[in-house]
């Protein structure tokens, strides 16, 4: 995992998570967790998850919204979709140069 | 599972508490979660990344300075206690040591109060420092080994004094340099610490530098990043 996402140590993938979760759309932490089991296949444990959000929210990448009940939302804010774009957009090109390697590794 | 809730910093509970119970009402906590749930309590304490408002700090900030001003001040007042008890009990002349027993408790009590104290301290009144985690781990440690049989007693006081000096330090330089002076020169004299002399007796000074640690602990005033 690249900046800024480094910094973040073991919850930089979960960060990262947490991100594409919120992508689409608001979610509080229930959602966050079961949208990432379904995109991952690995449960997100509620002590990552919060630590999680917490350094998101204290790096201005997501913001809380007001409570619903006890539940509160959280969205990307503008800084955190950039973000999110900027790694994805890093990921892709490790996996295709990842993906090009082994097939000219193949032939 | 409140219990383990519990076991994170006052002011995370303050901002978290509430959606965090919530979630776990809708999804009960495995043995996994359980486990992650005391990592993330660890790391809460050790690296408290709250977002800071001004217009809602105030309330938590007050209420982990004041659960870490209330430790400092009990378990200094243990160490006061625990020096004055080793001191006043006789040398048993059969063994040729003295029995300290129950007073020796009250030593390891103080030093696991104290310990919780400079997490709390870590937490509120200086934060962002790596060396104020590592520091307040090491006596936290530290202060749990003093619990275990020889050697391992003596490996955890000796690891609670020098991290207490390197904490003392720290308070020295990012919050209050005559506090924290007091609790490092304090807890270098305690390497001088016997309990089958006079020397029982310099567990008061250091047990009164950590009362005036807890002072500054009850201070409104903002929390201060050491470097």
């Amino acid at each position: 995992m690249t900046q800024p996402f480094g910094e973040l140590g073991r919850f930089a993938e979960p960060s990262l998570y947490i991100l594409v979760s919120l992508s689409n759309g608001p979610k509080h932490g229930y959602a966050i967790m079961t949208d990432v089991e379904q995109m991952t296949g690995a449960p997100l444990g509620p002590g990552t998850l919060y630590g999680a959000l917490a350094r998101l929210e204290r790096r201005g990448l997501i913001e809380a919204l007001e409570p619903e009940d006890r539940r509160r939302p959280y969205r990307l804010t503008g800084a955190g979709a950039t973000t999110l774009a900027a790694q994805l957009a890093h990921l892709e090109g490790f996996v295709r140069t990842g993906l090009e390697r082994l097939g000219g590794g193949i032939k | 599972m409140s219990r383990l809730v519990r076991l994170y910093p006052p002011a995370w509970r303050d901002r978290y508490l509430d959606e965090l119970e919530d979630l776990l009402a809708d999804r009960p906590p495995t043995l996994r979660d359980r486990l992650d749930l005391i990592r993330g309590a660890v790391d809460a304490w050790i690296h408290p990344q709250l977002v800071r408002r001004p217009a809602r700090q105030e309330e938590p900030a007050f209420s982990s300075r004041l659960f870490a001003g209330v430790a400092a001040v009990i378990g200094g007042g243990l160490w006061i206690a625990g020096g004055l008890a080793i001191r006043a009990i006789p040398r048993n002349p059969s063994l040729g040591y003295k029995e300290t027993g129950a007073a020796a408790l009250i030593l390891v009590a103080a030093m696991l109060v104290t310990a919780l104290a400079a997490t709390a301290l870590a937490g509120s009144v200086i934060v962002g420092s790596r060396r104020v985690g590592a520091a307040v781990t090491v006596m936290l440690l530290g202060a749990m080994l003093t619990a275990m049989p020889w050697p391992l007693l003596i490996v955890g006081f000796f690891a609670y004094v020098i991290a207490t000096v390197a904490f003392g330090a720290i308070v020295a330089a990012s919050a209050s340099r005559v506090v924290g002076s007091l609790l490092a020169v304090a807890a270098l004299i305690l390497t001088s610490f016997n309990t089958e002399d006079e020397r029982a007796l310099i567990a008061i000074p250091f047990g009164l530098a950590w009362i005036a640690l807890g002072s500054i602990a009850f201070r409104r005033a903002p929390a201060v990043t050491a470097a």
